[in-house]
This record gives structure tokens, sequence and C-alpha cells, in this order.
């Protein structure tokens, strides 16, 4: 007990404190209310069977911005890829590296979000959620803002990225980047991201997560994503983050009538993450895809979780979640299609498929269904499984080598996630990524 | 042009899937009833009654602590309010049964026989049921084992378990608790303490078991529950196919039934156990109604061995069962078929597991939802491949079929593999009964009620094909008779 | 003598659109009449309302058949009086077997008719005997109702059920389309066997090609909502010639 009570103190402290911030007492609820909620998650926890984050808890991670050996960011670090996009936010550290550069061009506005926020931007700042109480059905729509990581970033969270498309504008490929370094202290970052499409507008939007370290990291980031009647968002999210940096994050997609999603996870990480993918389809002809491509080598793991919420007439929600495995990867998909009473024509489809490389490597899927009215179309799939030996053959006896064939068979089964990715660049890394399968250990052993 | 779009509103679909339950009658006869209650003291009289030796008593009272220190599984999707186990009586008997045991079929008490006889089951070795041998269960006890002799001239034991313990206590002992442990979970270990009697049957090696076996439960007394313990060992290379039946009287009551049934498949051995649960789902509005929450594990422990369950579940207010599969010989095979459908305000949460840990270890999971009504159906499932079970292979079907606005579906598969040799494909849609297909039905000349059953039949015609022969066509009118309008 | 269907002054509204806007319509015991009209002129509610699916609601007018009004009437209990509907999409029902779906219905026609229902066997006799004449593949006849079935097998099996009721009036709801001229061919000659002074037929379609085979006592154009012009066989060959408006043009 003492010890939880110690842990709640330390993060008690890490609440950014900002001078005019109207949420100030909102922000320490919040972290009160993720502790009353029972703190970091454990793997008793049904939602949390894979991703005990008991460990994250017992460590005393520090925000960056209160790192006084912080190394001030420098742009030449980047990568090359960041400089394909035009439009672009970056931070370091979660300190901005281009703050002002795109404000309002065309009736666009790309942005950070403002260290300290007007008192109307509740919204955007968390606490909708973070001032709901839980214990609401799961259909309830504001679900996905209840999860216990999503109200600790409303209380701590310091950085983060603000992007609104006016209406029928066309906008993007926009980019949205965030790049950690080892600081020598373990450091967290809860950025908080708010991407706003007025009615009839499109974007391109890419969200990247970036860095590495040998010191314990965490990386906490919560975006929410809001579409108007019509809007169209391409939303491709790219992990990158690698050694002892742990990813925890969620991107949450709320639609209006007709408006539709095309979202992309891609989990390039070496280290471990957890993500939650959500739509909330609260008005009729509103229309998702989510997809998702782990290609985990070494001891990498990716805990991937869906949830799309059906609570209007005529909606649809496909998902595709792909995973490649070599080594020691660990692959989890728990996807779940809520249909509340009265989502009559929802059109819902959730598949997972798991190409094992690896004696070691490990999936764990739970493609969940849950319906609440009776005339909806619904179907779920998941498969598991290596490369077709018959497949393998074929091309060996077109005289191909044993790696080509693994190499070109693994590309194919990626592919079907990978050529949807609307940025060039992106399509990019997650070529790389393929390499960096062929190049792990066990491939083709 | 525009096409009628068409849903079934609710008043037609609670005209369609009202139903009667045709086993609600109570028997009226003298029977002997512990006072409600669970304690040390209770089971030792429970032992006592039942004459068992020392080590059975240890047992179910090493069980009883278990199940003290356990809290009761809540992660099911089904509702109900708080079981008082002390307002339970445990054990519950008629007196004409217990007087001498069960000696010879000519010797069953006529009320007890006149009761079968209603649920078509007759305790006599001919007439329709002539190659099922029957073991009849009435609240705690076994009445009457039907071709007993017939079936010891091949070395097969086919008795209640009571007597197994005494006729066989080397098999009993051997076996017991190898499957379902009295550790296993809060159910399976309040059973273990208070378990009353069941079916007990050994094939030995080799030997193909001439007949259906096939137990039938019946619950009769009230506020008590029933616990009953079936074992099936088949030795090597031997075959048998089992079936239970169940029925309960219509009360307003909720009243518990926690069984635990173990197989045990050896080497080259086939266990085929096929179930048709009818107790009573209680009535329109969910008032009454058997809990039943239940224990099934086969364990395939030889090379080559097959188990396979197929269940037809209609009744219950609430279902609660995963009967699953150890495939720890290589090369053996599980398979888990089931029918089960929900109408009023039943709830039914089940499934099976498949746990993969032999070598070519393969399994089949087909699984058929029906929800009618305010009727919610959970398939929950787990398909584990252990890192040694090398060329696992698994192939799972769960379909869901609705049948109204107010009907709940839900699938909540867990697959969790370990070896990369393995290949799992798993496949799950929803459906409903559309107004389309009615209509063509009818406008061949079949009537709404009977058009649904058909529908219904037909959606769960892949799993009532595994059935025994002589029990699809019952399990066939069951599905027919539980959505049907009329008087059953 | 009266006609065996008979419908007058009737309108029908589909969710609250008017389809049908005052059809008159008279089919004789022994006569195949044939309802040729353009796409959206309410050709196939004609065809549903006569079956009497819910959901076409009859705000005025009448059905008569055999001299009864059947406006109130179940679709079932049509059914059992002898009204047969070819579906334009023939319905797929998993996992019930063809030949049991038949056997249910035909017995409960049989039962309406006070005849006593035929066993396995008989009705099995029956069924080999009705599946050659329509050269359908048995196998075809052992697997659920249309699930898997082509388009064109689809229609096939809605003849052989035809064949196998025997009704008195067959409303056939564009069965041609979607069928390639052998089909056609096959599906003509079933009708054509069936055609007797006790049956009636109506033939609604989008074509006259149909019309080629199975040839009608009458031909009416239906066009929104209503029977424009009647005439003899040789009015399908100037609609062909013609289209649609021009023919109803003269009429106007």
């Amino acid at each position: 007990m003492r010890e939880t009570a110690a842990v709640e103190a330390h993060y008690r402290d890490e609440i950014p404190v900002r001078q005019g911030d109207p949420f100030a007492v909102r922000r320490a609820e919040a972290v009160g209310e993720f502790f009353r909620a029972g703190g970091f998650p454990t793997a008793t926890l049904e939602d949390w069977r894979f991703s005990d984050l008991d460990a994250l808890g017992r460590t005393a991670y520090r925000r960056y911005s209160d790192v006084p050996t912080l190394v001030p960011p420098k742009t030449d670090e980047l990568p090359e890829w960041v400089d394909d996009f035009g439009c672009r936010v970056l931070l370091s550290e979660g300190h901005p590296l281009n703050a002002e550069e795109f404000q309002n061009r065309n009736g666009l506005e790309v942005g950070n979000l403002p260290p300290v926020p007007a008192a109307d931007e509740q919204h955007d700042w968390g606490f909708v959620a973070a001032g709901a109480v839980p214990g609401g059905t799961e259909a309830d729509l504001d679900a996905p803002l209840r999860h216990p990581l999503e109200i600790l970033n409303a209380g701590l969270f310091g950085c983060g990225f603000r992007v609104r498309v006016g209406r029928s504008q066309d906008a993007g490929p926009i980019l949205l980047y965030s790049l950690r370094h080892d600081v020598g202290h373990p450091a967290m970052l809860h950025p908080r991201s708010v991407i706003e499409l007025a009615p009839g507008s499109r974007l391109t939007v890419v969200e990247a997560h970036d860095g590495a370290s040998e010191t314990a990291g965490w990386t906490n980031p919560s975006t929410l994503c809001r579409l108007g009647e019509n809007a169209e968002l391409r939303y491709v999210r790219v992990e990158l983050e690698s050694g002892n940096i742990a990813h925890t994050g969620r991107v949450t997609f709320q639609l209006a009538r007709n408006a539709r999603v095309h979202s992309t996870v891609l989990s390039l990480t070496g280290g471990k993450s957890r993500t939650d993918t959500a739509a909330i389809l609260s008005e009729e002809g509103a229309e998702v895809d989510l997809e998702g491509l782990f290609l985990g080598v070494n001891a990498a793991k990716a805990d991937q979780h869906t949830l799309a919420i059906h609570a209007a007439r005529h909606t649809t929600s496909r998902q595709l979640f792909k995973n490649v495995l070599s080594d020691e990867a660990v692959a989890v998909f728990d996807g779940k299609v809520v249909v509340a009473p009265g989502a009559i024509g929802t059109d819902a489809s959730q598949a997972n498929r798991n190409l094992l490389l690896s004696q070691k490597a490990a999936v764990h899927t739970r493609p969940r269904l849950e319906i609440n009215a009776d005339d909806v179309k619904c179907a779920h799939g998941a498969a598991i499984g290596r490369l077709d030996e018959d497949a393998l053959f074929y091309l060996r006896s077109r005289g191909l080598g044993r790696m080509d064939s693994h190499e070109i068979l693994v590309r194919g089964f990626a592919g079907e996630v990978v050529e949807k990715v609307p940025v060039a660049a992106v399509r990019g890394l997650a070529r790389d990524g393929l390499t960096r399968v062929r190049e792990s250990r066990s491939f083709a052993a | 042009m525009p096409e009628p779009q068409r849903t079934l509103g609710a008043a037609e679909v609670e005209q369609l899937v009202e139903r009667e339950y045709a086993y609600g009658f109570v028997t009226d006869i003298e029977t002997e009833v512990v006072p409600p209650g669970l304690s040390e003291d209770v089971i030792r009289l429970i032992s006592e009654k039942k004459e068992e030796p020392q080590w059975l008593l240890d047992w179910r009272l090493k069980a009883y602590g278990m199940w003290q220190g356990m809290t009761e599984p809540n992660w099911a999707k089904v509702s109900y309010p708080q079981i008082d186990y002390d307002a339970i009586s445990y054990y519950a008997a008629p007196k004409s049964a217990v007087a001498d045991g069960p000696k010879s079929l000519d010797d069953i008490d006529p009320e007890l026989r006149r009761t079968y006889e209603k649920l078509g089951i007759p305790l006599v070795e001919q007439q329709r049921l002539a190659g099922v041998a029957v073991d009849a269960v009435f609240d705690s006890v076994s009445v009457a084992t039907t071709f007993k002799e017939k079936l010891a001239e091949l070395g097969v034991i086919f008795c209640s378990f009571s007597e197994a313990v005494k006729e066989h206590p080397e098999l009993v002992r051997k076996y017991l608790g190898t499957v379902v442990p009295h550790t296993d979970n809060f159910f399976a270990s309040l059973n273990s303490a208070v378990f009353s009697d069941g079916s007990f049957v050994y094939v030995p090696k080799g030997v193909r078991c001439p007949m259906e076996l096939s137990t039938y439960f019946r619950i009769n007394a009230s506020e008590t529950g029933q616990f009953e313990r079936t074992l099936i060992i088949a030795d090597e290379g031997s075959y048998v196919s089992y079936l239970e039946g169940c029925t309960a009287p219509m009360r307003d009551e909720n009243q518990l039934h926690a069984a635990v049934v173990e197989l045990v498949a050896l080497e080259d051995a086939r266990i085929k156990y096929s179930t048709v649960q009818n107790w009573y789902p209680g009535d329109k509005n969910g008032v009454g109604g058997i809990y039943n929450f239940v224990t099934k594990r086969g364990k395939c422990a030889g090379a080559r061995s097959h188990i396979s369950w197929t269940q037809v579940e209609t009744g219950s207010a609430i279902t609660w069962k995963y009967p699953s599969c150890i495939l720890l010989g290589d090369d053996s095979i599980g398979e888990f078929y089931s029918v089960a459908l929900t109408a009023n305000r039943q709830q039914a949460d089940t499934g099976t597991k498949m746990i993969h840990i032999g070598r070519n270890t393969k399994s089949t999971i087909i699984s058929k939802g029906i929800s009618a009504g305010h009727g919610q159906n959970t398939y929950r499932g787990q398909v584990k491949v252990l890192p040694g079970a090398s060329n696992a292979r698994n192939f799972s079907q769960c379909d869901s079929l609705l049948i109204g606005p107010d009907s709940g579906a839900h699938t909540v598969p867990y697959i969790d593999v370990a070896n990369p040799e393995a290949q799992l494909e798993h496949e799950a849609s929803t459906s409903r009964i559309g107004e389309d297909q009615l209509f063509y039905c009818r406008q061949r000349g079949i009537d709404p009620e009977e058009a649904v059953s058909l529908i219904v039949n037909g959606f769960a015609r892949d799993v009532l094909s595994e059935l025994p022969m002589e029990f699809a066509v019952e399990a066939q009118k069951l599905l027919g008779v539980s959505l049907e309008g009329a008087v059953g | 003598m009266t006609p065996l269907l008979e419908i007058s002054g009737l309108h029908v509204e589909v969710e609250g659109r008017e389809i049908l806007r005052g059809l008159d319509l008279e089919v004789p015991l022994g006569e195949t009449h044939a309802v040729m009209g353009p796409n959206g002129s309410g050709k196939s509610t004609l065809a549903h309302v006569i079956a009497g699916r819910e959901g076409y609601e009859i705000t005025g007018g009448v059905i008569r058949y055999g001299g009864e009004d059947v406006s109130e009437l179940e679709p079932e209990e049509r059914a059992r009086k002898g009204v047969f509907l070819a579906f334009q999409y023939p319905v797929e029902i998993p996992g019930v077997n063809n030949t049991y779906f038949l056997k249910a219905a035909i017995n409960e026609i049989r039962k309406h008719r006070d005849q006593p229902e035929l066993d396995a066997v008989d009705f099995l006799s029956l069924m080999r005997d009705r599946v050659k004449l329509l050269d359908f593949d048995e196998d075809l006849i052992r697997r659920p109702v249309n699930e898997g079935f082509s388009g064109g097998e689809k229609k096939r099996n809605e003849i052989l059920q035809m064949t196998v009721l025997e009704p008195t009036l067959a409303v056939l709801d564009e069965t041609d389309s979607g069928l390639d001229i052998d089909a056609l061919r096959i599906v003509a000659e079933g009708v054509n066997r069936m055609r007797s002074p006790e049956r009636s037929f109506l033939v609604i379609t989008h074509y006259q090609r149909l019309l080629n085979h199975i040839v009608p006592d009458r031909v009416h154009v239906l066009q929104d909502g209503r029977i424009v012009e009647s005439g003899g066989s040789d009015l399908a060959l100037r609609l062909e010639a013609e289209g649609y408006t021009k023919a109803a043009a003269v009429t106007a």
C-alpha cells in the first residue's frame, strides 16, 4: 500500500506546472483518478494479459522537460525520410523544433499544442475523458477515452501536435514526428495530439515516434482525431522506437456522418509496444479501415488492441492486422467489434494473420465480436501459420535462392498492408523493416 | 424500385420463439433431503451415505478446503444474482431407490419408472432404445442402469459412480481427478467436495462398445443442486459413444447444476461424447431455470487417441461450460461440435479449450449459436499450441444466427501459439433469419414457425450430423420445439 | 365464368411510395398471360403482392383469386390454395436440403387439400421424375436450397419446385433474367409442359425473348403502376421493336 502511495506521489510531482493553466486542478484529479482505478495495469487484468505495466509503474520516470542534462535537439540528427515531407512538425525530447512554422495556411493549421490552453479547450486537453467516471457500458462512446493511460496522459502531458483542416480543404501529407534520445535517466514522454477535420475536408497525416535509448524510457502518446461530416482521413502511425523505450500509445477516431478513415499502424519497434486503436462510428454512413503491420525481430513485442464501436445504422468497419515474427518476437492482437443495440445495417469484418518464422516466436490473438442488433453482417478470422512449403519449393525450382524465396513470400504477405499506405516515404520504412526481418537470426533458418 | 426493408420486429419474434417446456412436471415421490447448507459435516454425511472409503472422503475434504478459498468466476458474459451456497441442499434421493440401492430393473419404484417413460426414456431393455444402454440419475442418485450384464460380457463396465467406487475402487482411484483436478476451478472444486452420483464407464483394451451408452439426468426435488460426476476411461484401442440428456421441473426458483465430466482416452482409443441439454430454461420473463455450471474435459493421453464432444444446448437459464481436450498424445485428435440456442431471457457462455501438447495433434471446433428474443449467446474458446506441439492443426468455425432485434451474439476466441509449425484458422460469421428467407418458405406453403425451425436446423446441420442417429432426430425436434409457438 | 385471377383498381405503396396506381388485370383459368414493362414500372411489386409479401401496403382495390378476395391472406395460405411465385432472386437457405424443403412444402399443401402426406419413398420417386424432365443435375436436389447454385441453377430450381408443387396459378417473376439460351429453353419447356386448362401462368418479364418460347395468350404492358395496353402475343414483338416509351405514347 505504502509503495502505491509513493508511486502516486511521484507522478503527482511530475504534473507540469504552468503559469495560468486553467486545468491545473483537473490534471491533479486525472492523476488521482488513474491511481484510484488501480494504477498501472497488471497481467491479471483481461485487457492487459500480455502487457504487464507493473514494472513501468515501479520505475521513477521523469518528464524530459525537467531533466537537467537535456541535450539540445539538433535538426541534422533527423533521418533522411523526414525530408520527404513539405509540411512537418518536429519534437525532440518533447521540445518543439519548428513550432510556429506552419500556422494557418489556406485553412490549414499545423503546429504544437500550446503550452497553456485556453479555458474552452478542455476537450482537446483530454478532460472530457478524465472527468468521466469509469463504469459505463462497453458500447459507451467514451469508452476509449476512459483507458487508464489516456487518463494519466491527460494529467501529465506537456507537449503535442495540433492539426486543423478547414471546411472542404484537401491537405497533406503532414508529418508529426517525435524523436527521443538517451538522456541517462529514466525519462517519460506524454504527448497529446488533436487532429480535427472540418466537414468535407481531407487529410493525410503520418504520426511517427522515433528514437533509441539504453536507459529505460517510456512514451505514452494520445491522439484524438475528430472528423466532421463527409471528412476523410488517411492516418499512418509509425512506431520506430527501439532499445529500452516502452511505448503505450492510443489513437481514437470519432466519425460524424459519412466520414471515412483509413488507418495503418506500422510497428517497426525494436522494443515493446502496446497500441490501442479505437474508432467510434457514431453517425450513419461512417466507415473505417483499421490496418496494422508488425515486423518483429529479436525480442520485440507488439500488443495491438482495436475497438470499433458501431453506434449508428449503416456503419462499416474493416480490420486487417498482420504480423511477421522472427527470432523471439511476440505479437498480440486483441480486436473487438461492438455493435450497439439498434445499429442495424452494420457491416464489420476483422482479420488477423500471422506468419511465424521462428521456433521461439509466439502469437496471441483474440478477435472478438459483441453483437447486440440482428440485422448486421459481421465476420472475423484469424490465421497463424508459416510460409507455404509448396510456394517456397516452386520459387526455388525456378532458380531463386532459399533466402530470396523466403523474402519474396514475406514481402508478399506484408504487401497487403504496406501497399495501401498512402505515403511513399513510409512504404520505404516498411521495406527497411522487411530487410531487418531478412537479416534476423531465425530467417530461413 | 424500393424493396421493403424489414427486419423481424420484437413482437413477431416473441411469437415465433415463445416456447413451452414439455418436461416441467414434478414427480411426487418420497425423498430424503439433507438440510440446506454446506459444511464438512454435510460432506462427511454424503460420503457416509454412500459408504465411501476414507481416501475418497479425504479427497472431498481437500476439495472443500480449496473451494472455501476460491471466488466465483465472473469473466463469463452472463449475469445472475449472487448464489447463496448455504441455501442449497447438497443431497436428495428418492427413499425407494436408496433403501437397497439400484439392484435389478424389476425392482424400480413404479413412480420412477413412470417418470422416465414420460420423459421418453423407458427403463426396459427393449423397445425404442434397444440399441442404447441407459443409466438413470434422479436427483442425487442413480436409480437404474440397463444392459449392464450384456455389456459385462465384453468387459465393459457401465454403472453408477457410487457403484464403481464400491466395485472398481482401483480404477476410480487411478483416474479420478486426473483430468479435472479437485483444484481446477470454483465449480469443479465444489463438485469434487459434494458430488453425489453420476456414471462410470470403462471400456477394456481393444473393445468396441457395441451400443450407445447413455445417462439421463433428472432434477426433481426443489431447493437442491445436482452435482454429478462422470468418469469415462477408454483403454488402448477401444471405442465408446456416450450420450447424456437432462431435464428438470418448471419452478420459479433457480437451481444449481454443477457437474464434472472427465474423459481419458489411452493409445488409439476413441470417445465420442454427446450431450442433449434440456434443463428447464426459465419462463419468458427469465424467472426460474437451471444454472448449468459444468466442467467437462477430456485427456487424449495416448498416441492417436481421439475425443469428440458434441453438444446441443437448448435448456438452462444460464449455461457456463467449455468441454475441452488436452491433446497430450502424439497424433491425437480433439473435436468440439456445438449448437447453443438461447431464447427468451436465456444466457449461454460456452465453447471449448483445445490444448495442443503432443506432436501432429489436430483439433476442430464448429460452434453454432442461435439467439432469439432476449437471448444472449457467447462463444468463448481457446486454442493453445505449446512449444513442443510441432505440426499442430486447428480449424475453428463459429457462426451466430440472430432472431430479433433484442438478441445478442458474442464471439470471444483466444488463440495462443508458440510453435511456428502450427497452422490455425479461425472463421466466424453472424447472420440473421431474414424476412426474405421466411417469405420464400411461406410462399411454398410452410408456416412461419416451421420455417424458422427449418432454417435453424439447416444452420445447425453440421453439428447435428455429428450426433448418434438415435438422438439426431430428437435434437432436431428439440430445436424445433424450442422455437415453436404452439404448446409442445 | 369468373377469371382465376382478377385484380381491380389496385393501389400499392412500398415505404410510403405509391408503386401500383390503379392496376386492373384478369387471367382466366387455363390461360397464360405476360406482363411486360420497363424497369421500375412495378412488375416485381405486382408479383410480390399477389403472393402476399409483407411490407407492400394495399391502399386501394382488390385481388381476387378463384373468386375470393385474398388480399388479407397470409403468404402460406395463398400458397396452399395453389399460388406459386417463381422468384426473381431465389433465396439461399443454408443447411436445408432441397429435397427436405420441398417435401415439407408439398405435404403442407397436400394437408390443406385433405390429401394424404407423401412418404419419403413416394416423394423421392416424384422428385427423380421431375428432375429428369428438367435436365437437372440430381446432385443439386441433395444440396441445401439454392446455396452455392449458379444464377441459372437457381432459376431452374424454381421451375423444379413448380413442377413438384403443381400450382393452379404460377407467377414467374423475371425468370428469364440471367439465363443463357440453353437454360432458357429448358425452363420454357418445363413451363410449357405444365400448361393445361386447369392452370394459369402470369409471366412477368422485361424482354420479349422468353415469349418466343412461352407463347402467351395475352400480353399486358405495365407502365407507371398501371396496365397501359393489352393485346395478343404480337404485342410483345411490337414492344421489342419500338420500345416501351413509344408503345406507351401510342396509347396515351
